[in-house]
């Protein structure tokens, strides 16, 4: 600090550093008050971030749950198969010496159990292993052949009901030809869908829960003329607001209804999203972040294409939204202070989504996808402060058919 | 009137924590300094509303790295350091290069110094100087940074505020003189 020999007129002057007791008007509080609220708003842990939390790990654990019941389920019917398959074997190692000596073709003795067998191995898995009966000169073989089964290998020879027959009933030579044969057409088909193809059109329902993270950028108009501005102020207005506004981001919750007739899909439900900006403004100082939070119903039409286990969406279609926070601020045209504004209470806006749904099971998808949206027309619009908005996302979630 | 008296470490926290009623009550203790401070540098209320509420919006942000002292003093640093950063922000700050004549000093007789003004006489005639010279004159003699201080917060060179605050100087005493052959005057009448 200054410890220089003071000039009087200094020291006359100094006295203005005197404090007096005074308290400040109405208008100083209020504005003090505004720029609090604009701080604890921003501090705040959004409501959304709560409900973000509780649903994904409601979620997570459900789908766990699903996930660990089905791998339980199927190693229960693996290991059925696998006792039943034994059986199967003793049956028909006993039955060898009949066929070595007996005539070319020889049924099994437990054709009941064969079928059995295969049904179960029809709807419990998409590959298993056929046991083969391998007849050589000298002593008969039943070796057991990996091959991932498709229906196709029971459409395309409908006397081969039961793969076991195929070594039950035919003669070495002729086995061994008919397996490489549909080995060889096994392993070159593509991989088909796990809900068989039909020639009707498939109607299903699902129900779904994604969430996700939103970049929004927002755009504003100023008037070009207003009567109680000057060209400057409005130029400087426009020049504040473009420097102290930038883009933020939301988080994202959908729950969904879908109706899929055919590869067409029709996308309903609530989904809940933000609109917004963050402010700081240098001229006055001013920090914070503007959120206009929208629970929104929308309507969406998508077709799919099916890429084997993933099924590709794009989806496009419209959303109505009500406003469940509508207030924001802004800085004032004379930027001298805030202004107060109030988003619309009901607002449109057009919705675009490309979405991949990967198949777990055939109840179960997974699916991610990103998302553009955009508001239809102003959201906010007093005159003065004029914005739109647009967003791009990203969000993941899971689908349950039925 | 010096404020001595500390606030209490309990409303301190309160604030710190986002109480807005101990906010607010601080904001009654705070204001009578910020107002000074203010109203030496601006003349409109909105001008002087808007630095004072940053002030304390900084004063809000910062105290829990403020430490047990001397607070008004600190709020008054905020409040001066903020109001630099405001002249900053309005783009007025090209206009304390603008010197280039020698400012000869003028000795003012005792007797015109001795005359009693009123506060606001006083404050009047500080914000009737220009604004880089109000604001170097307001640092340095009010408030009582060194030039070498005033130098670099407002990133200019010693002499730059040496030659501000002699402007100042020139242009308060011509007031003074004028203030005082008006009361001259006023008393031959």
């Amino acid at each position: 600090m200054n410890k220089q020999v003071k000039d009087p007129l200094d020291k006359l002057f100094e006295s203005l550093n005197d404090v007096a007791y005074e308290g400040p008007s109405t208008q100083f509080v209020q504005d003090l008050e505004s720029r609090l609220d604009l701080l604890a708003k921003k501090s705040k842990k959004p409501f959304v971030f709560w409900l973000f939390s509780i649903s994904a790990t409601i979620l997570f654990g459900a789908s766990l749950y699903a996930l660990l019941n089905l791998e339980a389920k199927q190693h229960q019917l693996r290991s059925t198969a696998k006792q039943e398959l034994k059986s199967a074997k003793a049956v028909s190692l006993q039955s060898s010496t009949i066929t070595s000596s007996s005539s070319k073709s020889a049924v099994l003795p437990s054709l009941q159990l064969a079928n059995e067998l295969s049904n179960k191995l029809l709807s419990s898995s998409s590959k298993t292993e056929f046991p083969v009966l391998l007849q050589g000169a000298s002593s008969s073989a039943f070796t057991s052949i990996s091959i991932p089964f498709s229906p196709n290998l029971i459409k395309d020879n409908d006397s081969l009901s039961s793969p076991l027959l195929v070594g039950a009933l035919v003669p070495q030579q002729a086995v061994q030809n008919t397996v490489e044969k549909q080995k060889d057409s096994v392993f070159s088909a593509p991989s088909l869908p796990l809900q068989p193809s039909n020639t009707k059109v498939r109607f299903s329902q699902q129900i779904g829960l994604q969430f996700g993270v939103s970049g929004i950028y927002s755009s504003f108009d100023v008037p070009t003329n207003n009567p109680l501005l000057t060209e400057a102020q409005l130029k400087q207005f426009r020049t504040e607001r473009e420097l102290g506004e930038r883009q933020t981001s939301s988080w994202d919750f959908n729950l969904r209804y879908g109706l899929a007739i055919g590869n067409w899909h029709l996308q309903t439900g609530l989904h809940y999203f933000e609109w917004g900006e963050q402010l700081q403004y240098e001229v006055i100082s001013v920090l914070g972040v503007n959120r206009y939070r929208y629970v929104n119903l929308p309507m969406l039409i998508g077709h799919s294409f099916e890429l084997g286990k993933v099924q590709l969406i794009p989806y496009a279609g419209l959303s109505l939204g009500k406003c469940i926070s509508a207030q924001g601020t802004y800085i004032q045209p004379q930027l001298n202070g805030v202004n107060l504004v109030n988003a619309k209470q009901l607002a449109g806006s057009f919705i675009a989504q490309i979405e991949l749904q990967y198949q777990l099971n055939s109840q179960l998808s997974v699916t991610c996808f990103p998302v553009y949206r955009r508001t239809i027309g102003a959201l906010i619009d007093n005159g003065m402060v004029i914005n739109k908005y647009q967003s791009l996302g990203l969000l993941t979630g899971f689908i349950y058919k039925f | 009137m010096i404020m001595s008296q500390e606030p209490q470490t309990a409303l301190l926290l309160a604030a710190a924590s986002g109480e807005r009623r101990a906010q607010l009550a601080l904001y009654e203790l705070c204001y009578p300094v910020l107002i000074s401070a203010a109203r030496r540098y601006y003349h409109n209320t909105d001008e002087q509303m808007t630095v004072i509420n940053n002030a304390f919006i900084k004063v809000i942000l910062n105290l829990e790295s403020y430490e047990k002292g001397r607070f008004f003093s600190w709020v008054k640093r905020i409040i001066s350091n903020e109001i630099i950063d405001e002249y900053r922000r309005n783009k007025r700050y090209n206009e304390l290069y603008r010197f280039d004549a020698p400012v000869e000093e003028r000795s003012t007789p005792d007797y015109q110094i001795d005359q009693i003004f009123s506060q606001e006489q006083l404050q009047r005639m500080l914000l009737s100087l220009s604004e880089p010279a109000r604001l170097v004159f307001n640092l340095f003699a009010i408030e009582g940074f060194s030039h070498k201080e005033i130098a670099q917060m407002l990133g200019v060179t010693e002499e730059t505020s040496k030659w501000h605050t002699k402007m100042a100087r020139k242009k308060l005493r011509e007031l003074i003189v004028q203030s005082h052959e008006q009361t001259s005057q006023r008393s031959v009448g």
